[in-house]
C-alpha cells in the first residue's frame, strides 16, 4: 500500500524517499498531488484568463476559457484610475498598523492567561470565547452608532483602532495556547533573579512566541487586506479612506453597467492576491510551525 | 467563588454605566411625539441670496453621471445662491436601505437623500423624508400643467410628495437594430405603442432565424429582465387586472388574472425566447447577442458600447392589449429631503429640488450627463433639449410614450416598511418560478401565497 | 505557574486590596481584553440584546424601540421559513464541517513528505483560499452556470449532462458544499501545524516495536492530531452555523432557489438589513448564540477522546 506510507510520513525526509521508494511509487504521488493541484487551482486560473478577456469576450455565450487576444489593458485599467495609489496606501497602512497591534495586544493578553494566575481568569477566558458564538451581524448596528457618534465614520479607525484590544479571541487563543506549551523552566530561573512580570513577558516569553507571532501577524494581513465589508459599511463619505478591496468592490459593482466591467473586476482580484501569496509563499514554515492547540482544556 | 460573583457583578455594573453614559440615545425609545409633525403650513419660502450653508447630499456611486449632473446643478444653483457649499456622501446601490438606515439611527443621514423605487418605500416607511405638497402649493407647482406627472406620483405615496425625480425612468425595450436587420425581421410593426401580440410575432420571426444559425441554443431572442426586476413583472400583472394584495393586506395573487399573466412567461419559455430557469440573463443584449431587452436606462449607457455600436434604438414596451388595460412599468430616480432638516435650511434644500425639477437645473444636468428624457413637458423638443444630444436620431419619445399607462409598484406603499423587501422577492419569485421548467403555474402560485403569507405575519 | 506575589498575600490587607494585591498582575495584562471587551464587544451585545426584546424599527427619531419583551424570540417559532432554514443549516453543516476536515486532512498528509516540490504544491493549494471575497462570488455564479458554465462546458466534453448546479434546488445544496471545498488550503495549514508538534521519536520507537503503517496512523498520527481536530471542529461548526456565504452566489439573494440554500446566517442577514427589522435580527443572532453555546458545551463535555500531550 503506497497509502500507508503516507499516513506514517514515512517519506518524511528526503534520505526516505530516496531509500524506501522506488521511482514509480514517486511518479504516482506526484500525479495525485498534481490533479488535486489542477483541480483546486482551476478557479483561480479562470480567473486570471477573465482578467484578460476584452468586455465582449467576458460574457460570451460560448464560454472561452483562453482569451483570444490577451488585455493587458485591464490591469493598466485598474491602476490608471484615479485614487488607486491612495487606496493601496490605505491598505498598507491598515494592514501594517494591525500586524503589530495585534500580534502585541493579544499576545499580551494571552500572557495573562497563559503565565499568571489571578482571580478572575477564567471568567475572562469563558467571556472572551462567548464573543466569538453572536453573529457579527448582530453588534453591526450599534457600533455603527457608536463609531459615528465618535466620528469614526469615514476614517480608517474602525479598521483599525479596536485591533489595539486583542483583535479577536481566535488570535488570544491562539497565542495562549502556545504560551502555555513553553516550559516553565526559564521563567522560573527569571523570577529568582528578581525579574518583574513585564520583564517576563518582554525578555523570556516574546521572543519565544515568534512562530506564532508571525502566523497571527500573517492572518491578520491576508484578512485585513481582502476585507471589504468593514469599509463598505463604516465608510459612505467622497473624501474617505478607501481600502484596495473596497475600492474594487465599488468601481466593479455599482452602475448599471457593472458587468462591462466584469474583466476589470477580475483583474483587481488577481492583483489582490499577488500579496497573501507572496507572504504565504515566504512565511510558509512559520505558518505551519506557529499553532499549537494542546491543552485545549481551557 | 464569593470573589468571582463579586467580580460579575463589578463587571455588569461597568458595562451598564459605560452604556449609559455613551450611548443613551442607542436605546431610541419610542419619543412618541416624534416632531414628524412638522408645521409646514407656516414656512417662508424666501430665502435672502447671501444665505449662507452647507448641505449634504447622498448620491450613489459607482454611476459617475450621477456625480457630474449633479455638479452641473450644483454651479447652476450656486448662481442664485452662491454661498450655499454641497458636500457630497456615497451610497453603494446594493447596500442602499441598510446605509440609509444605520445613517437614520446615527443621525448623520445627508440633508437630499437620492433614492429610486423601491428603495423609496424604505425612506418613507421610516419617516426619512420630508413631504413636499405645502412647498410645491408655495411655489405653485402645477404637476399637470409643466410636467409629466406620473413620475412624481412615482415618488408619492397617499397623495404626499416625498421624492422629486430627477428624470423619466420607465421601461422601454430597447432594440439591436443590427441583429434585427441580419435576421430579416420585418421591423415596420416594431414602433411606440406596439402591442405584445406584435412583440410575439416579431419574436417568432426572431427565433425561426436562430434556428437556422448556429448558435440556437446558446443565443436566445429576449434578455428578459423580467424575473428579475419588479418594475417589468408588476407592470405585467396589472396588465391583467391581477393584483398582490389589497389596502387590507388581504393576499389576492391566487386569481385567474395572475394565471393569465403567467402563461405570457410560460410561453415565453416554451418557445425558447428567453433562457429558462431564467436566471442567466443580463448580459446578452450588452454584448450584442440579443436583440430585445426591457430596461430602463439611459440610452448611452448601451450605445456607448463597443459590442452594440451604432444598433441601438429604443422602442416602448409592448402593450398587453387583453383587457384594455395596458401597463408601463415606471420609477422614480431622484430626490428627497432629510424629514429632519429644520428651518432655513429646510428651504435651502427646497430652493435646491425646485432647482433640479427646473427648466435651467434639467438642462444642466443633462449637460452634466444625464441622458435620460426631462420631466418637464417644455424639455421634449429634441432641438432645445439638451437630453437629447447626440442622440436625435433615435426613438427618443419611447420613454415617454403613453403617460397615462405607467404605474408603479405602488402596492409596497400598503404595508409596513420591514415587510418590504419579503413581498418585493415573493412576486419576483412568482416570476422566476414561472419562467422555470420544472415547476407548474399551480405551483408556482402557492408557493408565492405562501411567501406572502409569511411575509405578511 | 507561580503566584508571582506571593510574599503579600500572607500580610493583612483589607480585602479589596488584598485582592487588587494579589491579582494585579494578571489583570494588567488582561486589560486591553477588558477594554476591549466593553467597548467593542459588551456594549453593542447588550445593546442588541435590548434590541431584541423590542420591536425595533427605524423612525423619525432613529430608531424607534417598543418593549414586546419575548415576542421576537415567540415570532421565531411561528416564522414559516424557519423549517426549511433549520433544515438547510443543520445539513449543510452536518456535511460540510466533517467533509472539510476529511479532506483537508489529507491533504495535509499529503503535503507534509518532505518532498522535493511540496512546498510548490503547498502555495497551489493554498490558492483559491487567498481569492478575496470580493470576486470570489462572481467567479463561482461564471464557473458554475447551469447555461453558459465553464463546469457544464467540461461535464459536456466529458459526455455528463447538463449539471444545474445552483440553480435548482436539488442540486443547489450539493453545490454548495462542493464550493465550499476549495477552501481546505485553510483547514491544511492548521493541520500541517499539528503535524510538525508529534515527535518523530514516537515513530520510531513504534517501528522499533514493529507496529505497521497502519498501526502507527492509528496508535500516533491520529490521536496525537485529536487537539487540532478538536479545536478545528469547535471553530468550524461556529462558523459554519454563521455562514452567510451565499449572498454572493446564490439567486433569490442568497436563498437560493425555492430557499434551498437560505441559511440560518442568511436569514439574521436578510431580517437584519434587507427587511430592517433590527429587533426581529437581534433575536435570531442570540438565539443562535445560545445554540451555539449548548453545542459547544456539548463538544467540551465530550471532548474524552482529545487526546493532549503532557509536557
Amino acid at each position: 500500500m503506497v497509502f500507508q506510507d503516507v499516513l506514517t510520513f514515512k517519506a518524511r525526509r528526503k534520505n526516505d524517499i530516496q531509500r524506501g521508494w522506488n521511482k514509480g511509487k514517486v511518479w504516482l504521488f506526484l500525479l495525485i498531488m498534481i490533479v488535486i493541484g489542477i483541480v483546486l487551482v482551476f478557479p483561480y486560473f479562470y480567473m486570471i484568463c477573465k482578467s484578460l478577456m476584452d468586455e465582449t469576450e467576458v460574457v460570451d455565450p460560448n464560454v472561452p476559457i483562453f482569451p483570444k487576444d490577451p488585455q493587458w489593458s485591464n490591469y493598466w485599467k485598474l491602476f490608471t484610475e484615479s485614487g488607486y495609489a491612495k487606496a493601496t496606501l490605505n491598505s498598507l497602512i491598515v494592514c501594517l498598523f494591525n500586524a503589530i497591534a495585534v500580534p502585541f495586544s493579544a499576545s499580551l493578553i494571552a500572557f495573562s492567561f497563559a503565565k499568571c494566575r489571578w482571580k478572575g481568569r477564567n471568567i475572562m477566558f469563558a467571556l472572551m470565547m462567548f464573543t466569538t458564538m453572536l453573529p457579527a451581524v448582530a453588534t453591526q448596528i450599534p457600533l455603527y452608532v457608536m463609531y459615528s457618534q465618535w466620528g469614526w465614520i469615514d476614517t480608517l479607525f474602525p479598521l483599525t483602532l479596536p485591533n489595539l484590544f486583542g483583535g479577536g479571541a481566535s488570535y488570544i487563543f491562539l497565542l495562549r495556547q502556545y504560551m502555555m506549551g513553553i516550559p516553565n523552566d526559564m521563567e522560573d530561573a527569571a523570577k529568582i533573579d528578581g525579574a518583574n512580570p513585564f520583564r517576563i513577558y518582554w525578555n523570556i516569553i516574546l521572543p519565544n512566541c515568534k512562530p506564532i507571532l508571525i502566523y497571527v501577524a500573517i492572518t491578520v494581513i491576508i484578512t485585513n487586506w481582502g476585507d471589504y465589508y468593514g469599509p463598505l459599511v463604516f465608510m459612505t463619505s467622497d473624501n474617505a479612506p478607501y481600502t484596495l478591496a473596497y475600492l474594487i468592490y465599488k468601481n466593479s459593482t455599482e452602475g448599471e453597467a457593472a458587468s462591462q466591467l466584469a474583466a476589470i473586476r477580475m483583474a483587481g482580484g488577481v492583483f489582490m492576491t499577488i500579496l497573501p501569496a507572496i507572504i504565504f509563499t515566504f512565511f510558509q514554515r512559520q505558518l505551519t510551525e506557529g499553532v499549537l492547540t494542546s491543552g485545549l482544556k481551557g | 467563588m464569593k470573589k468571582n460573583m463579586r467580580f460579575v457583578g463589578l463587571f455588569s455594573a461597568i458595562g451598564l454605566l459605560s452604556v449609559a453614559l455613551t450611548s443613551c440615545n442607542l436605546f431610541g425609545g419610542n419619543r412618541g411625539n416624534g416632531g414628524n409633525n412638522n408645521d409646514l403650513s407656516k414656512v417662508d419660502l424666501n430665502l435672502e441670496s447671501d444665505y449662507k450653508d452647507t448641505i449634504s447630499l447622498l448620491i450613489p456611486n459607482g454611476n459617475t453621471n450621477e456625480t457630474t449632473m449633479i455638479d452641473e446643478l450644483i454651479k447652476e444653483f450656486n448662481n442664485d445662491y452662491p454661498n450655499i457649499k454641497f458636500e457630497k456622501n456615497y451610497v453603494s446601490v446594493s447596500g442602499y436601505e441598510n446605509t440609509v438606515r444605520n445613517q437614520r439611527i446615527a443621525n448623520s443621514l445627508p440633508d437630499i437623500v437620492w433614492s429610486n423605487s423601491p428603495d423609496f418605500y424604505t425612506l418613507v416607511g421610516g419617516e426619512m423624508a420630508l413631504p413636499l405638497n405645502t412647498f410645491m402649493e408655495k411655489s405653485g407647482i402645477d404637476l399637470e400643467k409643466d410636467y409629466l406627472k406620473s413620475f412624481f406620483d412615482a415618488g408619492s405615496v397617499n397623495g404626499k410628495y416625498y421624492c422629486f425625480p430627477r428624470s423619466c425612468d420607465s421601461v422601454v425595450t430597447f432594440i439591436n437594430t443590427k441583429l434585427l436587420k441580419t435576421a430579416g425581421v420585418d421591423t415596420s410593426k416594431i414602433k411606440n405603442g406596439w402591442t405584445w401580440d406584435d412583440f410575439m410575432s416579431v419574436l417568432a420571426e426572431y427565433r425561426a432565424y436562430l434556428d437556422k444559425t448556429t448558435n440556437k441554443d446558446t443565443y436566445y431572442c429576449l434578455d428578459a429582465n423580467l424575473t428579475g426586476w419588479l418594475s417589468v413583472c408588476y407592470p405585467m400583472l396589472r396588465s391583467y387586472g391581477a393584483e398582490v394584495i389589497d389596502d387590507n393586506k388581504n393576499i389576492l395573487i391566487d386569481s385567474n388574472e395572475t394565471r393569465e399573466a403567467l402563461k405570457l412567461v410560460k410561453e415565453l419559455v416554451d418557445k425558447k425566447y428567453i433562457v429558462a430557469d431564467g436566471l442567466t440573463s443580463g448580459n446578452s443584449y450588452e454584448t450584442g447577442t440579443s436583440p430585445f431587452l426591457f430596461q430602463s436606462a439611459s440610452i448611452s449607457l448601451f450605445a456607448e458600447r463597443k459590442a452594440l455600436k451604432d444598433s441601438v434604438d429604443i422602442v416602448s414596451f409592448p402593450l398587453i392589449q387583453k383587457n384594455n388595460t395596458p401597463k408601463i412599468g415606471a420609477g422614480i430616480a431622484g430626490y428627497c429631503i432629510n424629514s429632519r432638516v429644520k428651518d432655513k435650511k429646510q428651504v435651502a434644500c427646497w430652493k435646491f429640488m425646485e432647482k433640479m425639477i427646473s427648466y435651467e437645473g434639467q438642462q444642466a444636468m443633462a449637460l452634466g450627463g444625464l441622458k435620460l428624457p426631462s420631466i418637464r413637458k417644455d424639455l421634449q423638443d429634441p432641438a432645445t433639449a439638451n437630453w437629447c444630444k447626440g442622440y436625435e436620431n433615435n426613438n427618443l419619445s419611447a420613454y415617454t410614450y403613453g403617460d397615462e399607462y405607467k404605474i408603479t409598484c405602488d402596492f409596497l406603499s400598503k404595508v409596513d416598511a420591514t415587510k418590504k423587501a419579503k413581498l418585493d422577492e415573493a412576486v419576483q419569485g412568482l416570476f422566476a418560478d414561472a419562467a422555470r421548467t420544472d415547476k407548474d403555474i399551480e405551483k408556482a402560485i402557492s408557493t408565492c401565497v405562501k411567501a406572502l403569507k409569511n411575509a405578511l405575519k | 505557574m507561580e503566584k508571582y506575589i506571593s510574599l503579600r498575600r500572607t500580610k493583612k490587607y483589607n480585602k479589596f486590596t488584598k485582592f487588587l494585591s494579589a491579582n494585579y498582575v494578571g489583570w494588567l495584562f488582561n486589560l486591553p481584553l477588558v477594554i476591549g471587551l466593553l467597548i467593542f464587544t459588551a456594549l453593542p451585545m447588550i445593546l442588541s440584546l435590548f434590541y431584541s426584546f423590542n420591536d425595533t424599527k427605524i423612525g423619525f427619531d432613529g430608531l424607534n424601540c417598543t418593549w414586546i419583551g419575548l415576542g421576537n424570540y415567540i415570532r421565531i417559532f411561528q416564522d414559516d421559513e424557519m423549517g426549511i432554514v433549520a433544515k438547510n443549516t443543520v445539513i449543510f453543516s452536518l456535511i460540510s464541517v466533517p467533509l472539510n476536515l476529511v479532506l483537508s486532512y489529507f491533504l495535509a498528509l499529503l503535503v507534509n513528505m518532505k518532498f522535493k516540490y511540496t512546498k510548490f504544491f503547498r502555495v497551489m493549494y493554498y490558492l483559491p483560499v487567498i481569492i478575496p471575497a470580493v470576486v470570489s462570488g462572481l467567479l463561482w455564479k461564471d464557473l458554475t452556470d447551469s447555461t453558459f458554465g465553464i463546469f457544464n462546458k467540461i461535464i459536456k466534453a466529458f459526455g455528463g449532462e447538463n449539471f444545474p448546479f445552483f440553480q435548482s434546488a436539488k442540486t443547489a445544496m450539493f453545490s454548495l458544499i462542493f464550493m465550499n471545498c476549495w477552501g481546505v488550503g485553510g483547514g491544511m495549514v492548521l493541520w500541517l501545524s499539528a503535524f510538525k508538534n508529534i515527535p518523530k521519536s514516537l515513530y520510531e520507537a513504534a517501528k522499533v516495536e514493529g507496529a505497521n503503517a497502519w498501526q502507527r496512523f492509528y496508535k500516533i498520527t491520529l490521536p496525537l492530531s485529536t487537539p487540532m481536530i478538536f479545536y478545528n471542529a469547535v471553530m468550524s461548526i461556529i462558523g459554519t452555523l454563521q455562514y452567510n456565504g451565499t449572498l454572493t452566489v446564490a439567486s433569490n439573494n442568497g436563498k437560493g432557489v425555492d430557499n434551498s440554500l437560505y441559511l440560518y446566517g442568511v436569514k439574521v442577514w436578510f431580517e437584519a438589513f434587507r427587511s430592517g427589522d433590527i429587533g426581529y435580527g437581534a433575536a435570531l443572532s442570540w438565539l443562535l448564540f445560545i445554540i451555539v453555546a449548548i453545542l459547544t458545551f456539548i463538544l467540551f463535555t465530550t471532548s474524552k477522546w482529545v487526546h493532549y500531550q503532557e509536557d
